[in-house]
């Protein structure tokens, strides 16, 4: 039997012990509701900033940053970046949660889808207003959307072949000239694949790569995309390239199969840094990446042409945008500013994004450069002159051809079908993805 | 006994007392089971919030076109109509997990059965063995050992060298579309632990004079597994069996690791849950990926009902009779 008091005391054990759990739980649930992310305290603006890359590019992003916030003592700057599949997806699930960055860097295949859901300001007029008279119009047009100045280009980058020069050397093949055609590609790659015994492939597949097909449709004045953002070539144009791909792997100028699909690694795991091809498809702001991949010595060489084109174009290599939602425009606006027209932050960036924005910062830099960054800008500047002028933005779905391309050339390379066969069912899903 | 004692009491004591200790025996159950229940409200609010939440949302999202950006547009069943009629990708992930699943369940519980036999026995040191065989499946489902598994495998890694030294052609498994997914098959067998940790207890279980009874009937070491240990394992089996399928039915983080996210090469590893990631994160088509992850729920559940019916025809449980 109970006593008494043991039923009260036992009775405000339980009082108390509900009391707690209440206020656990309600702890728990309280913790959805944090608060947002850019407030000002004590006079001072707090800006949010995020960008994709790797730790050197971070290192030289946050140098620029603190010239900034040494120039403006009022604004401090919480960063943030991660790779560039994460990033995105990242940035995605915030802006849909309403709380994207301050200014944010984009992707220009996500630019339109980002434009037209209303997430980007505008930074032609109004409180997020830029100057980008330094920049060259044609390259700063790269950032609109319609009317709208939505982006700005944050550096710019041009297409290339990445050549390992030491390997070349060593085997007694000349390194391929500017003004080479696909035709030299295939004499090139044989006699490569000949005199290192097969173990050496002249270059790395390009059949798998969307950017690749684009210049080489630019070469014979061909567009990748309409104005209105369907696709502006035929089941015949991507026959042609795969088929002539399909030849190059064949005849072993080009990697095999299961080598090509490693190009998705990135530069530190592709046949060029295993050391399996002596020359790769890329852009040239990758240049850095892919020779702290190898201890030979890279060199940049244009693009093989068709009639003495090389499709090649200045391409922005990403973007910066302001979040239309962003509580401080005008502070924003003044950082993208910064960052793409400011001497200061142009020595702290070097080429980890590609060139400069502002023409007159460039080549002030260009002057001085050294290493990676001169073998970029020297590229850059002997092939200014031969550029194609840049097309519009990539419609919604450019990164879901990119996968596409892979995907299937994939198949193709491995011999599942005819780049004919190939060729018919890209054009279907992706009509499908374009038109959805 | 408790409560029979308390019904007794009732009935032949007096009514006064009896009703008045019944109360505070009620009242005082009750503010317990308040108790408890307020106790639990964390554990409510967190399934409220984080599980059933989002699994209506995501019922609602499957009859929509959801890209993040734009807010959801309803579709009615289109997105349920497309995969059955105009995805081909759906399909080949859907026989790719099949696949996978109807080869991985079988051999991994073969695996599994037959080492935990060979760890039912008294020896010295049998503790140790059993660590080490059910390592692999704490290090199992790690990103870890993904990476790991496909080192080996690739170009230049150990297993590739190891056969290229007996003479066989060097192959480059990851990066070969008919050597990817035997690759990922060979990670999950390797994994078989959990089941046969689960076996070895099922086996402790059969009493020995039962084997004891057929040595004496003269039973060799076939028939004493045949008549003995199989039908008094196989609740036990029928537990493994269930699991393992559903689990295979989820398997997604070697096929993502190892591929890279993209289930290649040429689509040889697109598991279903990869495909249905790659629609929701990649492509940012959310309304299809929910669809997909209610086929998803619907094929298990369908395919799980299955296997209880059929079960009663090969269960044995011996508590007498076959329910």
């Amino acid at each position: 039997m109970k006593s008494r008091t043991t039923t009260a005391h036992r009775r405000s054990v339980q009082v108390t012990a509900v009391a707690a759990a209440v206020v656990a739980s309600l702890s728990l649930t309280a913790c959805g509701g944090g608060s947002g992310g850019s407030g000002g305290s004590g006079g001072k603006v707090k800006l949010s900033f995020s960008w994709w890359g790797d730790a050197s590019r971070a290192k030289a992003t946050q140098d620029a940053i603190a010239a900034f916030e040494k120039a403006n003592p009022t604004i401090t700057v919480s960063t943030q970046y991660a790779t560039f599949g994460p990033y995105n997806q990242k940035l995605a699930t915030q802006i849909a949660g309403g709380g994207a960055p301050d200014l944010m860097q984009i992707d220009w295949g996500n630019q339109s889808q980002y434009a037209q859901s209303n997430t980007l300001l505008d930074l032609a007029a109004g409180p997020g207003a830029v100057d980008i008279s330094g920049l060259d119009p044609k390259f700063a047009g790269s950032g609109k959307e319609g009317a709208k100045q939505v982006a700005i280009p944050f550096g710019q980058a041009t297409q290339s072949f990445v050549v390992d020069v030491t390997k070349l050397e060593a085997l007694g093949v000349a390194v391929p000239k500017a003004g080479w055609t696909w035709d030299d590609v295939a004499t090139f790659g044989a006699e490569v694949k000949a005199k290192s015994g097969g173990k050496l492939y002249g270059i790395s597949d390009p059949g798998t790569t969307w950017a690749a097909f684009q210049s080489w449709l630019l070469q014979q004045g061909k567009q990748l995309y309409t104005a209105d953002g369907k696709l502006g070539f035929g089941k015949d144009d991507l026959t042609a390239f795969w088929t002539m791909c399909d030849n190059l792997r064949k005849s072993g100028a080009a990697t095999p199969a299961n080598q090509t699909a490693t190009l998705i690694n990135g530069p530190a795991e592709d046949p060029l840094a295993k050391g399996t091809a002596a020359a790769e498809w890329d852009y040239d702001s990758i240049f850095a990446s892919h020779a702290a991949a190898t201890k030979d010595k890279l060199q940049l060489v244009p693009l093989p042409t068709i009639g003495g084109q090389t499709g090649m174009y200045a391409k922005p290599s990403m973007l910066l945008s302001v979040y239309a939602k962003s509580k401080h425009p005008k502070e924003a606006a003044k950082l993208l500013s910064f960052l793409v027209n400011d001497k200061a932050a142009g020595t702290a960036l070097g080429t980890s994004r590609g060139l400069f924005p502002n023409t007159a910062v460039r080549q002030q830099l260009a002057a001085t450069a050294t290493g990676n960054d001169k073998v970029v800008a020297d590229f850059e500047a002997a092939n200014a002159s031969q550029l194609a002028a840049t097309p519009a933005a990539p419609p919604k779905g450019d990164g879901q051809l990119i996968t596409l391309m892979q995907r299937i050339y994939g198949g193709v390379s491995f011999g599942q079908q005819s780049p004919e066969a190939g060729a018919g069912s890209f054009m279907q899903q992706a009509e499908q993805i374009l038109g959805s | 006994m408790s409560s029979t004692a308390r019904l007794d009491r009732q009935a032949s004591a007096s009514p006064t007392p009896a009703t008045k200790e019944h109360r505070t025996i009620r009242k005082q159950g009750f503010a317990d089971r308040t108790a408890g229940y307020v106790f639990l409200l964390p554990w409510f609010a967190g399934i409220a919030i984080f599980t059933i939440g989002p699994l209506v949302y995501s019922l609602y999202l499957s009859f929509t076109n959801y890209d993040l950006l734009q807010s959801p547009k309803w579709v009615g069943f289109a997105n349920y109509h497309q995969m059955f009629t105009a995805d081909p990708r759906f399909m080949h992930s859907v026989r790719v997990t099949l696949i996978y699943v109807v080869v991985v369940t079988p051999v991994k519980l073969a695996l599994a059965l037959g080492v935990a036999m060979l760890l039912n026995r008294k020896r010295r040191g049998i503790g140790m063995y059993r660590s080490l065989f059910y390592l692999p499946s704490l290090l199992g489902t790690s990103v870890a050992v993904a990476l790991v598994w496909r080192s080996l495998f690739s170009q230049g890694g150990a297993v590739s060298n190891g056969l290229a030294s007996l003479g066989l052609p060097k192959t480059d498994f990851i990066n070969d579309p008919s050597w990817a997914l035997p690759a990922i098959i060979l990670l999950a067998c390797w994994q078989f632990g959990a089941p046969m940790v689960i076996f070895l207890a099922g086996l402790k279980q059969i009493p020995s004079e039962l084997y004891d009874a057929v040595d004496v009937d003269g039973a060799n070491k076939w028939e004493r597994f045949r008549h003995v240990t199989l039908p008094l394992l196989s609740p036990v089996i029928f537990f493994n069996v269930l699991l393992e399928t559903i689990n295979s039915f989820q398997a997604f983080t070697p096929a993502f690791v190892i591929s890279g996210g993209t289930g290649g090469p040429a689509d040889s590893t697109l598991f279903y849950t990869l495909y249905l990631y790659q629609k929701g994160f990649t492509d940012f088509q959310f309304g299809y990926a929910s669809a997909m992850a209610w086929v998803l729920l619907a094929a298990v559940a369908v395919l799980t009902a299955l296997m209880f019916k059929v079960s009663r025809v090969w269960v044995f449980y011996g508590d007498g009779g076959n329910r």
